[in-house]
């Protein structure tokens, strides 16, 4: 049996976990919090511009479950938003136990508030995992999903302090980066002036805060755009976050909101007393991060080197995905590198050649553009996501955007890659 | 046997951040080492950001404070039992296992501060006990000072293992201690059997002749004149190791003597926790000075005056 050790319960460990489980393997998947889904739980937009794409992709290749419970917590479907087109909203407050049951269901052996804080190594290889009540868990082959985010010194040091959110570094203690543990140094992500890390792109206000009109529309239409007084625009704030996709003027002179079960601000941070101001907002509440008036989350400070195949450069058993494996924004970017991570761990094991996906899908091509990108300067700076910014228009122009599922289905048949994920390696 | 750094007893109370943070020497916090990443195991609100709220400087120090003796008692030619008192939050600080004062006779200078654990606090009168034994110059001073001493506290790091004594509740404990480290498990015995610990003492009254744990409780003593240097000490340890079902062991005495019991403890370890004192030469009680380093594996300092220390085999 192929003990598979998965470190970190947000998409991308869920994820990996599904396809490692689907591929044969005994698969232990360990979160830091008392919640799956990590951010997850705050984000909800699936399904954008090229995320389409994307989520059939994977459904086509074998790793349809995840989002056939982001379909289903929809609020929303088919809706759009500036700059943004055919979205769908997940509910964030119902869909964390419905991916808690699947894992369940699956068989898979899931360790909520454990911290892994080391790693134990022989040569290249690593034999076991370290959690913070000193256990150690051995296992085959390792799946490093801890994201790049916090904790609060981070924080503190490229952003405006902990802003208490979902994350929850001071009631379940420090993200702790296995790879940099083993001796892989991390790799940071950049803004535009050089400085590193980036804000989270959005916050959430409580809907019942709002005016009565700003809820109903929301629950209507999914979105709505309210103007901001022109004292307010801040340009400025578009280059600190980390959303590229999201970072366009409009978001910049309007209020972005959207119904994902709270009102999602489309802005990293918003001054609570700037915020009242305006007609609908004058009890507004911030959800998360509760500190949103002054500030939200750093990430990008902790991706592993990594090849195509999602293994860790310099170890030998060690796969990431999600934020991990790089400058990548969303759940659904999360959910693709996780199940091929997952799905090549059995393959490691096994000492199968690992899955690399071709560059002629947009999923295999975001994850090997991604790497070459985050090699120069100036790509640390950008963010690598289907639903916008540049690799969106890459998609574009390389013609791997689309939204017919019939003629994802015929390349992916094509290229024999139909259904792979499901199939039992052991 | 290799010790290991395991956080600091400071980190996250009102004496957080400190000089060591100021001096980019955190125990803690990796960005207070002067590194530009994070890699702390800090489970609490974080070092550096309150470093900051603070605008970059440390809390206030402990400060010497002259306090009360209200008796002083001496048991035998060598041992003084001091009740002092002092103002209630101290005492009510004081309370934890492993706290300790300095204390000096106020006629001399600083450097004659004496590290001395906390035996007995009474938070209702606020008043506190420590036992000093007279041993060299430091304690000689001490003999003659009836009714006030110079102290500055609370300090806490005088006990190893702390967590694993507090995550002690409803379980079997033994305590075994030897001479003036009776002190500090006096302290360690109130705060278990608080959490309805069941607990056995075994007690090597050593050279200050005294059985001081009789005099606060009435706890199962298995033995009071055991030589626990002596292979019939260690094989008495061994027994009650074998024939009880402890959670817990308590070594109250000098680095020597529980290196000796740790050799009959390394076989029980796999069932019970420990916790022992400790005997490094406390100077500064501020990671400053020196005096208490020991070094880990590889050769990089621990003050253990304020830092957590676990034993490796």
């Amino acid at each position: 049996m192929v003990k598979v050790i998965i470190i970190g319960g947000g998409w991308a460990g869920c994820a990996a976990a599904i396809t490692a489980k689907k591929a044969g393997a005994d698969v232990h998947l360990f979160e830091r919090t008392d919640l799956l889904l990590g951010l997850g739980n705050v984000g909800g937009i699936m399904r954008n511009n090229g995320r389409y794409t994307a989520a059939e992709e994977s459904i086509l290749l074998g790793a349809k479950e995840l989002f056939e419970i982001t379909d289903e917590c929809a609020r929303h479907k088919d809706i759009d938003f500036p700059g943004h087109k055919h979205a769908s909203l997940y509910d964030v407050t119902i869909i964390e136990p419905k991916v808690r049951r699947l894992i369940n269901s699956m068989g898979i052996s899931l360790y909520l508030q454990h911290r892994a804080t080391d790693v134990i190594k022989e040569n290249n290889r690593i034999t076991g995992i370290k959690f913070s009540d000193n256990t150690v868990i051995e296992g085959d082959v390792f799946i490093e999903t801890t994201g790049s985010t916090g904790p609060m010194g981070n924080c503190l040091k490229y952003g405006n302090g902990c802003a208490m959110c979902i994350l929850r570094c001071p009631s379940f203690g420090p993200r702790v980066s296995l790879n940099q543990k083993a001796g892989v140094e991390d790799i940071l992500g950049q803004r535009s002036n050089g400085s590193y890390g980036a804000f989270s792109g959005s916050c959430k206000l409580n809907k019942e805060s709002l005016g009565t009109e700003i809820a109903k529309e929301l629950n209507e239409k999914g979105v709505m755009v309210v103007e901001v007084p022109e004292a307010d625009i801040n340009l400025d704030k578009l280059d600190m976050k980390v959303c590229q996709q999201y970072a366009l003027r409009e978001y910049a002179e309007n209020l972005v909101l959207l119904d994902t079960g709270h009102a999602k601000l489309m802005a990293p941070f918003y001054p609570l007393e700037k915020l009242r101001k305006i007609e609908g907002f004058e009890n507004a509440k911030y959800e998360d991060p509760y500190a949103g008036g002054i500030g939200n989350s750093i990430r990008y400070l902790s991706i592993a080197p990594r090849n195509n195949r999602m293994k860790v450069d310099h170890l030998d058993n060690l796969l990431c995905a999600g934020e991990k494996s790089g400058l990548f924004v969303g759940h659904t970017e999360a959910i693709v590198t996780g199940s091929l991570a997952g799905h090549n761990s059995v393959r490691l094991a096994l000492g199968m050649p690992l899955l690399e996906l071709p560059r002629s899908i947009a999923s295999g091509d975001l994850i090997a553009y991604a790497n070459e990108e985050i090699k120069g300067k100036e790509g640390l700076k950008k963010r690598y996501t289907f639903a916008g910014s540049i690799y969106f228009n890459r998609m574009k122009e390389l013609n791997l955007y689309t939204t017919n599922a019939e003629v994802l289905k015929s390349k992916i048949e094509r290229l024999n890659l139909l259904n792979i994920y499901n199939e039992k390696l052991i | 046997m290799t010790l290991e750094g395991n956080g600091c007893i400071d980190a996250g109370s009102e004496y957080c951040p400190c000089y060591l943070a100021e001096l980019n020497s955190c125990i803690t916090c990796a960005r207070l080492q002067g590194k530009d990443y994070c890699d702390c195991n800090w489970c609490g609100v974080c070092i550096y950001q309150n470093y900051h709220f603070l605008n970059l400087k440390k809390r206030e120090l402990r400060q010497y404070q002259e306090v009360k003796i209200v008796n002083k008692e001496w048991l035998g030619e060598k041992l003084i039992i001091f009740s002092l008192e002092v103002p209630k939050g101290l005492a009510r600080q004081l309370k934890q296992p492993g706290s300790y004062i300095f204390i000096r006779n106020k006629k001399y200078e600083k450097f004659f501060d004496i590290p001395i654990s906390i035996m007995w606090v009474d938070e209702g009168s606020s008043q506190i006990k420590i036992a000093v034994e007279i041993h060299g110059v430091k304690t000689k001073a001490l003999e003659e000072v009836d009714d006030s001493l110079m102290i500055r506290g609370p300090y806490w790091n005088g006990l190893f293992g702390i967590q694993d004594l507090k995550a002690s509740k409803k379980e079997r404990v033994l305590v075994v201690a030897r001479g003036i480290a009776q002190a500090p498990a006096i302290l360690a015995i109130k705060y278990l059997m608080s959490k309805e610990n069941e607990i056995d003492v075994m007690i090597d009254k050593g050279t200050s002749a005294v059985n001081l744990i009789k005099e606060f409780f009435d706890v199962n003593i298995l033995d009071e004149n055991v030589s626990l240097y002596s292979d019939e000490g260690k094989a008495k340890l061994a027994n009650a190791l074998t024939n009880n079902k402890y959670d817990l062991l308590f070594i109250g005495g000098s680095d020597y003597l529980q290196d000796k019991l740790k050799g009959v403890y390394t076989k029980f370890k796999d069932r019970m926790r420990l916790v022992s004192t400790n005997n490094n030469e406390i100077c500064c009680g501020e990671g400053i000075c020196g005096s208490c380093t020991v070094y880990d594996l590889n050769g990089i300092p621990i003050r253990s005056c304020k830092t957590q220390i676990t034993q490796k085999d």
